[in-house]
């Protein structure tokens, strides 16, 4: 780990990373042993290394699963779900699943068929579906807490876009925790700090077995050109993207943005699922549904 | 000769280089990847021996719940030019 200028062995290294987890947990003051976590698990190495971590630590961690219907050639979704659920059994850890086609009728491709966002790619449906399921299922369900396996180059990927653009809104909603407000479960990030190829040497040492097979639709995406355009600064520079990452949060710690207090005052309930959303009027989610549901009855009424 | 594996593609190296020297060689990001040898993984400084089969593990996943600008998602970057 050159950017921390230590060399672990197997055995240190696995302490390591759940030492530094806690000391991550207890620095953003994420949450405590008393509270009940739900964990978004997607069958991938970070979800599933953090819910490993959060078990070891002795902390109250549940998992949550979104079956998005995303199989395509590769059966991508069913075999996250049978590695989460595997997971789960061996630890005997207590998981909620979600179906997205049982639950709103239709997988995640099917409902991004036809809607403005993404045009063609679902990822934007997606990342909107997830974030609502989450949101109500840990409201819905009384945990304290919704815990992400983000690492850092997912946050320094995410940073780095918006800052090409000074894309103030999303900036400011960028944080290792991001508070509970009316309608919207406390969020955190527990992994914020490591490196993907750090969490990626721990799912191996640890034995995680876990999903290596990409998204289909992940395949060229921002993120992962982001990520790329960061491994070559890294290289050259080694720290550079923990650098990057933490400066921004120092920044925003000593006031270069508006406080995050200023922006969750702008929300306001959804008036259909209660969830907070930045204008007055449905969520995105809702609007989305909605739409489907009037294209599919005016579908229907045509071929009647 | 040494083989080293990334997904679908496999590449040979001179033996007697470091882990580090055979991936600047062909071309990958030691950032990116993880090595393993016989299961075990290895670190840059090793040396890589004849016969050795280098397995390199992708670290890279995408997908994000946080959200990148309008911009951003609208306009799409162009790869070509990515090594």
């Amino acid at each position: 780990m050159r950017q921390h200028k230590l060399a672990l062995c197997k055995e240190h290294y696995l302490e390591w990373i759940p030492a530094q987890t806690e000391r991550f947990i207890e620095k953003y003051r994420m949450f405590t042993h008393e509270e009940r976590v739900l964990v978004a698990v997607s069958g991938g190495k970070d979800s599933l290394s953090l819910w490993d971590i959060l078990w070891q630590l002795g902390y109250q961690a549940d998992g949550l699963y979104i079956g998005l219907g995303i199989d395509e050639d590769i059966g991508y979704s069913s075999e996250s779900q049978r590695l989460t659920e595997k997971f789960a059994a061996e630890y005997r850890l207590k998981l909620h699943v979600v179906d997205v086609k049982k639950e709103y009728g239709k997988s995640i491709p099917e409902l991004a068929q036809g809607t403005n966002r993404g045009r063609g790619k679902p990822c934007s449906v997606c990342g909107l579906v997830k974030r609502h399921v989450m949101n109500r299922i840990a409201r819905d369900l009384g945990y304290d807490v919704l815990a992400t396996g983000h690492n850092l180059d997912d946050e320094a990927a995410v940073l780095f876009g918006n800052t090409l653009t000074w894309s103030g809104e999303y900036l400011l909603r960028q944080a290792p925790v991001l508070a509970e407000t009316s309608g919207l479960a406390r969020k955190v990030k527990p992994l914020c700090r490591f490196y993907e190829r750090e969490m990626t040497a721990y799912a191996l040492l640890r034995g995680i077995e876990y999903i290596y097979e990409e998204c289909p639709f992940a395949i060229g995406s921002t993120s992962i050109y982001y990520k790329e355009l960061l491994n070559k600064l890294e290289n050259d520079r080694p720290g550079a993207k923990l650098t990057f990452y933490l400066s921004f949060l120092e920044a925003r710690k000593s006031g270069l943005f508006a406080s995050q207090e200023n922006i969750q005052a702008e929300l306001h309930p959804c008036p259909n699922c209660g969830q907070p959303t930045s204008a007055p009027g449905l969520c995105s989610f809702c609007r989305m549904m909605t739409k489907k549901l009037t294209a599919e009855s005016a579908e229907t009424a045509e071929k009647k | 000769m040494v083989k080293i594996i990334l997904r679908d593609k496999e590449y040979e190296v001179r033996p007697g280089m470091t882990l580090l020297a055979a991936l600047k060689k062909i071309n990958i990001l030691p950032e990116s990847v993880i090595a393993t040898r016989e299961a075990e993984m290895i670190v840059e400084d090793d040396i890589l021996k004849d016969g050795d089969v280098i397995r390199l593990v992708a670290v890279i996943s995408g997908g994000s719940e946080n959200r990148y600008s309008r911009f951003v998602t609208k306009h799409k970057p162009r790869f070509s030019n990515i090594g």
